[in-house]
This record gives structure tokens, C-alpha cells and sequence, in this order.
């Protein structure tokens, strides 16, 4: 039987889980990724974490150092340029063509270039990826900046308005919307990291946009405001959302509509190639729903790379499930956190100390979400609850507290 | 679908290795000293189709569980229960540590008539020839394996630190004697709370010791069930929940201070300071007992790393995997008690008792059980 040749483009979390996958089911299968960082596969979740030095670059990586060569993965360190569909092929930067029975785009979104004027000027910066990190990082140190605006009051924003913080700067986020975090967090939960914020000396501006970025030297000096106030800044970061890594595609036949676009089973429309992680966009009826996480990006690598070998494994995206910390707080985001709209939808919010949150989302009876600022370690009871459609009493629920919701969560044994 | 607890913690493990985002938390709150493997080795290895590494394997066996890495955690990947998970990956795959083996050969319930009656006569020989010790340790010998339970209100279950070369076990005796209580002791092989099994990676072995011990606590029926160990009292616990069982469920300090009014405790200025059990302090979230007790018969001073989510594990005896690993675990306790100028660091928990008499001589620190205090300051009767 000939040896199938399966070609990975991008080294995120979406493409090394597919490889990983399709090595397990087809040991004998090539399997090729193109790796256009000059890094090898990194946690990028824990970015801010090597930004403050709190990780080496050596933690960062996401793979045993000698794992490409125990798995018999090839790693190329070039970027994808041009993938022919017709020709069954992808071009790398270098000119290395790569022939493949089996394709999957896993290139990541990367952040919006600032559209501004000014844009162009030393100092500016989006949040991305190691290059983006070490960058930073020279120029704070090189030119000595004292004074920061961060540009988008998401998670990524906060998280960078933290780590500036942490290096001494003095730092003001600029929020479009009425309040930070705002997708993630409901009202009193965005409060809670606000004030956090404010407590530690950063200047929190909602409703207010960035119009212009000044700098006569070359160099960030300021920039303007939708108020008309002017700001002095030595440096810029913009982190106002991302956009798919599509561009390579063009002219390849591969359908994409702010992503590429995958059915169920994760394929495109051209035979033989899918997509994965970031990238993609799945296709639900009239609906394209993005990719939001990590933890999604590596589920779907998974079912992306069984179906290249053969296994056909429908994805099924499980209950949204989202931790991490926002500007000290650890947070986890469950479910339905948002509380949808719906005749019987409500939320308990259950005791906790000051400066934290726990609330749950309820359906009826039927645990359907929660948000956990502080202390999130009951999360993991709203998902097992989600998971086995558990009726809650919101009464009881209220009384017991998170402790209930904490020890339900756990591997049902010793803990 | 999931049948056993093996089932539970492999699904935990798959999902989790791909929720962790590497910050490396967890490897900093550990207290295994330098393991030398990285977060994505421990990830790949988690991988079933992963060959243990001898790195892993002594990370693995060194882990005690103390779930200090699962508080640090952002994404709440639940890094003790991955170690967990290794640990039955290395049960199921690899030769156990020459400390496993030699643990098990000595204690477990599972053997044969005749070790059973050779271990007995060990362990009261043990007693017997060890002079002063035997007057100690009379009061305990007839509740070892006893085949009969009798119902009382208050079981001490003492598990397998009925052997213990520590005074509190019979300490914990005389007390409810003195007090005049209604009781009944558990303790012995048969009764293992199971997590020597568990912390071997012998998960399924450690779910029957859990059966075995229901039954044995459904037999004596009691009001209150306590223990001076904080394994004992997570299993305890867990039994309590599974089977739905009334009892009350007590750590040492709990069930005295019920008795806070009869105890006539005689009080010292001299500080002390706590150290919390992780599995009673942080894993049930019971800090305060302890220090209540604590306080009627001394000031506490705290020591850097405290309370429920900050304490630092003792050891345990890591099932005698690493004496020089234990040792550092030790001294570093040590600096932090002594930094308090405490005259005495207490414990609550049998384990933390044993683990760190290996090393308070050394350190010249002295370690107390709240047990042993609350007996010496007793008034008679």
C-alpha cells in the first residue's frame, strides 16, 4: 500500500495535535509541518508568562525537545506560500515544494495591523507570538519606556496592560465598549477586574477610542483620543481582535469567509483538504462559528487529523470551558456564561468573599453556564452538571455554595 | 462511558493534557525538588501510547498528592490528578520502586494466613521488647483486625497508624477514656484507608480498600467517626458521600474540641506555631479546628506558607521513595517554623508526624501532635 503523505501547515496547537493524531492511527504515514515561526511549537497561552520571565523559552515549548524525531514528524521551518490544490502541493517561502494525498490548514489568526495613523511609527505593537514578545521586550528595555496605552479592553489587552504594569510602566487601557472584558465577564464581573486595575495605578478609559498615533521623531510620543485629550506614550499595543491566516490561500479554490469555511467532519470544500484551529470557521446551518480557544483549537487538530486517516470523527465542540487570569484574578468562564436569553433563564449568585464572583447560570432547573472570578475551582461543577443535565434546586444550590459545586466537579473517588 | 474511577481519570487526563497552557504554576508550587522534566513532558508522557521515561517514573513516585499545584493552575487542569494518572501508568506498566515493593510486602490486607500471623507477631514483639513502649501500646493491641466491631457513638478509626511508633494512637485512647466516652476502635491492615495503594498508583486496589471500609464502618454504626490522620479522614469523607452514611465525620481536633469544657486544657505563653495537612486543610478546607484547639493552650505565631491554599506539603513518607528528597522538604519546613521562633511546630495529622520525626532531631525542632499536647495538658483524671 503506498505510504500517504499528510502536510501540516502551521505549528500551533490545531496542526501538532493533528499530527500527533494521524501518526497514532497511520505510523506510517508522512507527515510533514511547516513551521513558519522561528520557534518550535509553544504554549501561546503562557506568552505573558514568558514576557514577565516568569517562564524560560525552554518552558514555552509545548513538545519534548526530542519529540519530531521520537515521532518521526517532519518539522520544515518555512512558511507556507502558495498551496496548489490542482497539483496536490504547497509551496514554502524557500521554494520547497511539499506534495500531500492529505492537507490541513492550521495557520492561526493573527492580530488586525493598527489601521491608524501612526501606525508605522517604532513603538507599536500588536500581541502575537514569541517574535512579538521578544520585540517588546528590547524595546521597553532599549528606549527605556516609562509610559504604555493599550489599545482593546479583551482578554489579551488586560493581560498585557497587567504584564506592563509588572515592568513598571504607567499604563493606560483604552476600552471601546462601556466596560473591559466585556465579552467574557457580565457587569459586576468586569468591575471586579476594573477596579483591580484602577487599585494598582492603571488608567482605565471606556468608551473611548484611539484615533490617531502622534510621534514626530519616528517614534510613539502619544496619541489622540476619540475625546480629543492627548495622551503621552512611549509605546502602543493594539490588541483589537485577529483575523484568520488566509492569505497564503488565495487562488487555491479553498473557500474562506473570515476563515476558512469546514464542514463537520472538518473539510473544506476541495477534496483532501481541511482546516483547523483558529483558521477555520465551521459551518452550522447559516451560522459560521469561529474557533475561541485553545483547548477548542487542539480538540479540533484532534478530529482533523483522524479524519485525514481515515477514522471519520464528526467534531463536536464540548462544553465551552474557559480559565485563565485576568489582571490577578484567575477567572473560568462556563457554558452558557452569558446567560442567553430564554423565558426560564436566571442566574444564582452564590456567597464569596469580597473582590470575587460565582454565579451560575440556570435554564429551569438545568445548570447551563457560570463565571468564577477569584476563587475558580468550581467550574468544573458547572461543567460535570452541564454534562450530565443535572437538575439543580437554585435554592439548594444557594445554600450549599461553591463548595458544593467544587468537590462535584472532581473524578468522582478519593477527592 | 465511564464504569470505574481508572475510566474517570483517563478522560480527566486526555482533556486536561490539552487545557494546560504551560505556565509552569504547578512546577513552581510543587515541592518535589527539581524533578527535572518540563510541563510538556509530563503532558507527553500523560499519553497513553507514551513510554515512561526513568525521569518520569521518579517524579511520579515522588508526587504526594498534596495538590498545591491544582491552586495555582489558571486553566484548572488539575495537575495532581495527571500525576495520579501517571502514577497508574507507571502501577500498570513498569516494575514498582524498590520503596513500593517493600511497603507493600510489609502492610496491605491481601496476604496470606501465614504472613498475616508473621506480621502480627512482628509488629507486638515490636512493642513488647521495646520496654516503656509496651505499657503504651497494650490499650491498642486487642483493637488490631478485630474480626467483631462493636457499635458505639464514637469510632476512632485508627487505620493502620494503629502501629505507629508515635505516642498518638494510644494517646487518642487514653483521652476518650479519660473522658469517659462510648467507643470503639478501627485499626489494623484490614482497615486501610487505601491511600498507599492510591499513591502507588494501585487505584483499582485502593477502590476495594474503600469497599472494605464502608462495610467496616457500616458494622460499628457509629455517631462520630474520627481520625488523626489526614488520609484516613478523605476517605472517611468519601465514604461518607458515597454511601450516604450518617456519621459525623472528625479530625482529632474537631471531635476534643467538642469536649473544649471537660478538657480543662492548662495554658503556656509560649508560642507554637501549625502546620496545616494539605489534605485537611487544603483539600477539605478545614484550617480552623486545629488552630481553635490550638489556641486554648497556646499562642500560634504562623509560619510564611500557611493556611489552606498556601501550606506546604510534609512528605508524607513518600512511601520511603527519596530519603534525601524528603529531607530537603523537611528543612525547608524547618527554617520557616523556626523563623517564626516558636518553640514547637504541631501537627494534626499522624503523617505529618511520622514524616517529620525523621528529621526534627537533626533540625532541632521539636514536633508535636495536638494529640500529645492535649493529653499532657489535660487535667486528671
Amino acid at each position: 500500500m503506498k505510504t500517504k503523505s499528510y502536510v501540516i501547515v502551521g505549528s500551533g496547537v490545531a496542526g501538532v495535535q493533528a499530527a500527533a493524531e494521524i501518526k497514532k492511527r497511520d505510523p506510517d504515514g508522512r507527515v510533514t509541518i511547516f513551521n513558519g515561526e522561528p520557534f518550535p511549537f509553544y504554549y501561546r497561552p503562557a506568552l505573558s508568562y514568558y514576557f514577565k520571565k516568569a517562564i524560560s523559552e525552554d518552558e514555552l515549548a509545548a513538545k519534548p525537545l526530542d519529540w519530531a524525531r521520537n515521532t518521526g514528524i517532519r518539522i520544515l521551518n518555512d512558511r507556507a506560500a502558495v498551496v496548489r490544490t490542482d497539483e496536490g502541493e504547497v509551496a514554502g517561502a524557500s521554494g520547497v515544494v511539499e506534495k500531500y494525498d492529505r492537507l490541513l490548514i492550521a495557520t492561526g489568526a493573527w492580530p488586525f495591523k493598527a489601521p491608524w495613523i501612526g501606525a508605522d511609527l517604532a513603538g507599536v505593537f500588536t500581541y502575537r507570538g514569541v517574535v512579538c514578545a521578544k520585540t517588546k521586550m528590547d524595546y521597553i528595555r532599549k528606549n527605556r519606556a516609562k509610559k504604555a496605552v493599550v489599545v482593546g479592553g479583551g482578554i489579551l489587552g488586560v493581560e498585557m496592560v497587567e504584564n506592563l504594569r509588572n515592568m513598571g510602566l504607567d499604563v493606560t487601557l483604552l476600552v471601546r465598549e462601556d466596560r473591559p472584558v466585556g465579552l467574557l465577564f457580565d457587569e459586576e464581573g468586569a468591575g471586579i477586574i476594573r477596579r483591580q486595575m484602577e487599585a494598582d495605578g492603571v488608567r482605565v478609559m471606556t468608551n473611548t477610542e484611539m484615533t490617531e498615533i502622534l510621534g514626530d521623531s519616528g517614534r510613539v510620543e502619544g496619541v489622540k483620543l476619540s475625546t480629543g485629550e492627548t495622551v503621552e506614550a512611549d509605546m502602543v499595543v493594539v490588541a483589537i481582535g485577529v483575523r484568520p491566516e488566509t492569505d497564503f490561500l488565495e487562488g487555491s479554490g479553498v473557500e474562506t469567509d473570515r476563515g476558512v469555511v469546514v464542514d463537520k467532519f472538518l473539510r473544506t470544500n476541495v477534496e483532501g483538504v481541511y482546516a483547523a484551529g483558529d483558521v477555520a470557521v465551521r459551518r452550522a446551518g447559516e451560522a459560521l462559528i469561529p474557533c475561541r480557544t485553545w483547548l477548542t483549537a487542539a480538540e479540533m487538530g484532534r478530529a482533523a487529523g483522524a479524519n485525514m486517516a481515515g477514522a471519520p470523527t464528526p467534531f463536536k465542540e464540548k462544553i465551552f470551558f474557559n480559565a485563565s487570569h485576568a489582571y490577578r484574578s484567575m477567572y473560568a468562564v462556563v457554558g452558557h456564561y452569558n446567560e442567553p436569553e430564554g423565558a426560564a433563564v436566571r442566574h444564582v449568585v452564590l456567597n464569596s468573599p469580597p473582590g470575587t464572583r460565582a454565579k451560575v447560570i440556570l435554564d429551569g432547573g438545568k445548570v447551563i453556564g457560570g463565571i468564577f472570578i477569584g476563587h475558580t475551582a468550581p467550574a468544573w461543577g458547572v461543567y460535570r452538571a452541564m454534562e450530565n443535565g443535572a437538575e439543580i434546586d437554585a435554592n439548594a444550590l444557594s445554600a450549599k455554595g461553591v463548595g458544593a459545586l467544587e468537590a462535584a466537579g472532581l473524578p468522582q473517588f478519593i477527592f | 462511558m465511564r464504569n470505574t474511577f481508572s475510566d474517570e481519570l483517563s478522560e480527566w487526563t486526555d482533556y486536561n493534557t490539552i487545557n494546560c497552557i504551560g505556565v509552569d504554576e504547578c512546577m513552581k508550587a510543587c515541592p518535589v525538588v527539581d524533578p527535572g522534566v518540563t510541563i510538556a513532558d509530563l503532558n507527553e508522557a500523560s499519553l497513553p501510547e507514551t513510554p515512561l521515561s526513568g525521569k518520569i517514573l521518579k517524579f511520579a513516585a515522588d508526587c504526594v498528592q498534596c495538590g498545591r499545584c491544582d491552586t495555582v493552575c489558571p486553566t484548572l487542569a488539575g495537575r495532581s490528578l495527571m500525576m495520579l494518572s501517571l502514577k497508574e501508568k507507571m502501577a500498570s506498566t513498569c516494575a514498582a520502586p524498590p520503596s513500593h515493593a517493600k511497603y507493600f510486602a510489609l502492610k496491605g490486607h491481601d496476604k496470606s494466613p501465614a504472613k498475616q500471623v508473621a506480621f502480627n507477631v512482628f509488629m507486638k514483639n515490636r512493642w513488647r521488647f521495646s520496654g516503656a513502649d509496651r505499657l503504651k501500646h497494650e490499650k491498642l493491641s486487642q483493637h488490631i483486625d478485630k474480626p467483631v466491631l462493636r457499635q458505639a457513638e464514637t469510632l476512632l478509626y485508627l487505620g493502620c497508624y494503629i502501629f505507629t511508633k508515635e505516642n498518638s494512637a494510644a494517646q487518642l485512647v487514653d483521652i476518650a477514656d479519660r473522658l469517659g466516652v462510648d467507643y470503639e476502635v478501627l485499626g489494623g491492615l484490614k482497615s486501610c484507608c487505601g491511600w498507599p495503594s492510591l499513591l502507588a498508583g494501585r487505584t483499582a486496589e485502593a477502590e476495594d480498600y474503600h469497599e472494605r471500609l464502608a462495610s467496616l464502618v457500616k458494622e460499628a454504626n457509629p455517631k462520630y467517626a474520627v481520625t488523626g490522620c489526614a488520609e484516613c479522614f478523605m476517605s472517611l469523607r468519601k465514604i461518607k458521600e458515597k454511601y450516604d452514611m450518617p456519621f459525623e465525620l472528625l479530625t482529632t481536633p474537631m471531635w476534643l474540641n467538642m469536649f473544649a469544657g471537660k478538657l480543662n486544657l492548662r495554658r503556656s505563653e509560649a508560642p507554637v506555631t501549625f502546620h496545616d495537612s494539605c489534605h485537611i486543610s487544603r483539600k477539605c478546607g478545614a484550617p480552623e479546628s486545629a488552630r481553635e484547639l490550638l489556641n486554648r493552650m497556646n499562642p500560634v505565631v504562623e509560619m510564611k506558607r500557611s493556611g489552606a491554599k498556601d501550606t506546604f506539603c510534609c512528605g508524607y513518607w513518600g512511601l520511603g521513595n527519596d530519603a534525601a528528597q524528603l529531607k530537603n522538604i523537611h528543612l525547608s519546613r524547618f527554617d520557616e517554623a523556626k523563623g517564626t521562633g516558636a518553640g514547637s511546630m504541631v501537627v494534626e495529622c499522624v503523617t505529618c508526624l511520622e514524616s517529620f520525626s525523621k528529621s526534627s532531631n537533626e533540625a532541632g525542632v521539636e514536633v508535636r501532635d495536638i494529640v500529645d499536647l492535649v493529653h499532657e495538658r489535660m487535667s486528671a483524671p
